[in-house]
């Protein structure tokens, strides 16, 4: 699971001329939408992938024809300039937050997708050819399509609002922070989650203390297991909802330890500090129940954020075996989650 | 001088006035958990060095000083 889990393309770049219409728009050519583009992109939104844009166009005119042929909307951060394409891709890259591996380019001009191949090794990258079989390709198949996967795009859209707000605040980060708004309700996962659940434990790989997935079966007896307290947060804020971004779960180890199995938090809410926010209410939790907190951490490529969060809030190794770690919270005090966030953890403990 | 920036990153990032070299950082409430991360984050960026699992820890990060301190010692390779 794991290996198909690193496979997924969260988006798609899409290269115009040629590509995505049939002509060269600067040479009057013609800009009707190739064959099986429109359903293509359709049904990519649909299942939560995202599609962006690196054309080599005037701005203006080439979001024209978008707007003419109503698809516009579909694209986050398009990037259409003179830059060059390993620069646009590199951008999307950091509006979305992405990763080079969950980033795919199509492009029919074959030093485009060089140029971008060689500068994002990791990128895949594919011609126009592709576009007929794209739906049936794996990477573009999600094991699921939940409501967080087809409002994903607005998520996005919302979140890359956020960003020039915050570009154009003159006060502190904090501050900032403040204005959002931000609430994080708190609540016991049911099965209605679950498929979000396992959505975010197979898409997941910065913020994710342990990288553990489990079968659906195993997800419905951790509901109703009276040794786990399964956690799901969701988040929303002046700007709008962002769903479930975060999960936790906890396992009564001992009489006196309890043990985080899982600590995860969906990327595109990375800068909002959901993830030490979570870990708070978890030492918060075992505090009141008056038991030790021990946390796995299984370290990967990509989870050093995760490892930091943990140590920085406390956490000391008290066993080491590779790459597998376990954490032990060594303070006497119990953090209290930040400020700026309005909590709502009724229907956690009820 | 390495104290320096890092006072000038925590003040843009927190709402802080004044902030000395030795003020405690985790213990005012000045810096919140989300800070914390971003702090070693930025020391990291900033000073161009990968810090080892056993420098991230909070009292390396609990005064301005401390993480000058820090930064100067990961440079000279201690």
């Amino acid at each position: 699971m794991e290996e198909q889990a690193a496979k997924q393309v969260k988006c798609l770049i899409w290269d115009l001329d040629r590509t995505l219409w049939e002509g060269v728009l600067s040479e009057g050519g013609s800009t009707a939408l190739r064959e099986g583009v429109r359903e293509t992109l359709a049904e990519l939104d649909r299942r939560g992938i995202l599609l962006s844009i690196a054309s080599k166009n005037e701005a203006a005119p080439a979001m024209k024809v978008l707007k003419d042929l109503g698809i516009d909307d579909l694209f986050l951060c398009p990037q259409i300039s003179w830059d060059d394409k390993a620069v646009s891709v590199q951008r999307i890259m950091e509006l979305l937050n992405l990763k080079p591996e969950a980033i795919a380019f199509i492009d029919d001009n074959p030093f485009e997708r060089d140029a971008v191949q060689y500068q994002h090794p990791k990128v895949r990258v594919y011609d126009e050819n592709a576009v007929p079989g794209l739906l049936s390709l794996p990477e573009f198949t999600p094991r699921f399509i939940t409501p967080d996967s087809a409002a994903r795009r607005h998520m996005y859209q919302t979140d890359l609002l956020r960003q020039q707000a915050k570009q154009t605040f003159t006060g502190s980060s904090e501050e900032f922070l403040k204005t959002l708004q931000i609430h994080v309700a708190v609540k016991r996962v049911t099965e209605d989650d679950l498929q979000r659940v396992e959505e975010l434990t197979i898409r997941t790989h910065q913020l994710n203390a342990t990288g553990y997935t489990y079968s659906y079966d195993e997800l419905v007896e951790l509901t109703h297991s009276p040794r786990h307290i399964f956690l799901v947060c969701s988040m929303h804020d002046r700007y709008g909802d962002n769903g479930k971004v975060g999960l936790l779960l906890l396992e009564h180890t001992s009489e006196e330890v309890m043990t985080l199995k899982l600590l995860i938090v969906s990327c595109r809410v990375m800068s909002y500090g959901i993830g030490s926010a979570l870990l708070a209410y978890a030492m918060q939790l075992s505090h009141r129940l008056g038991k030790k907190l021990h946390a796995e951490f299984f370290q990967t490529e990509h989870n050093r954020i995760m490892y930091i969060t943990y140590k920085m809030a406390g956490f000391e190794e008290i066993e080491e075996n590779g790459d597998q770690l376990l954490l032990s919270y060594a303070g006497e005090e119990v953090p209290t989650p930040p400020a700026y966030i309005i909590w709502d953890t009724s229907e956690a403990e009820a | 001088m390495e104290e320096e920036k890092i006072i000038a990153f925590l003040q843009e990032k927190t709402s802080s006035g004044e902030l000395t070299y030795d003020t405690e950082l985790m213990k005012s409430g000045l810096v919140n958990s989300l800070f914390a991360l971003e702090i070693v984050m930025f020391v990291e960026k900033t000073f161009n060095i990968k810090l080892k699992r056993k420098d991230i820890k909070p009292e390396n990060f609990s005064t301005v000083r401390r993480i000058a301190e820090l930064v100067r010692r990961v440079r000279e390779g201690k």
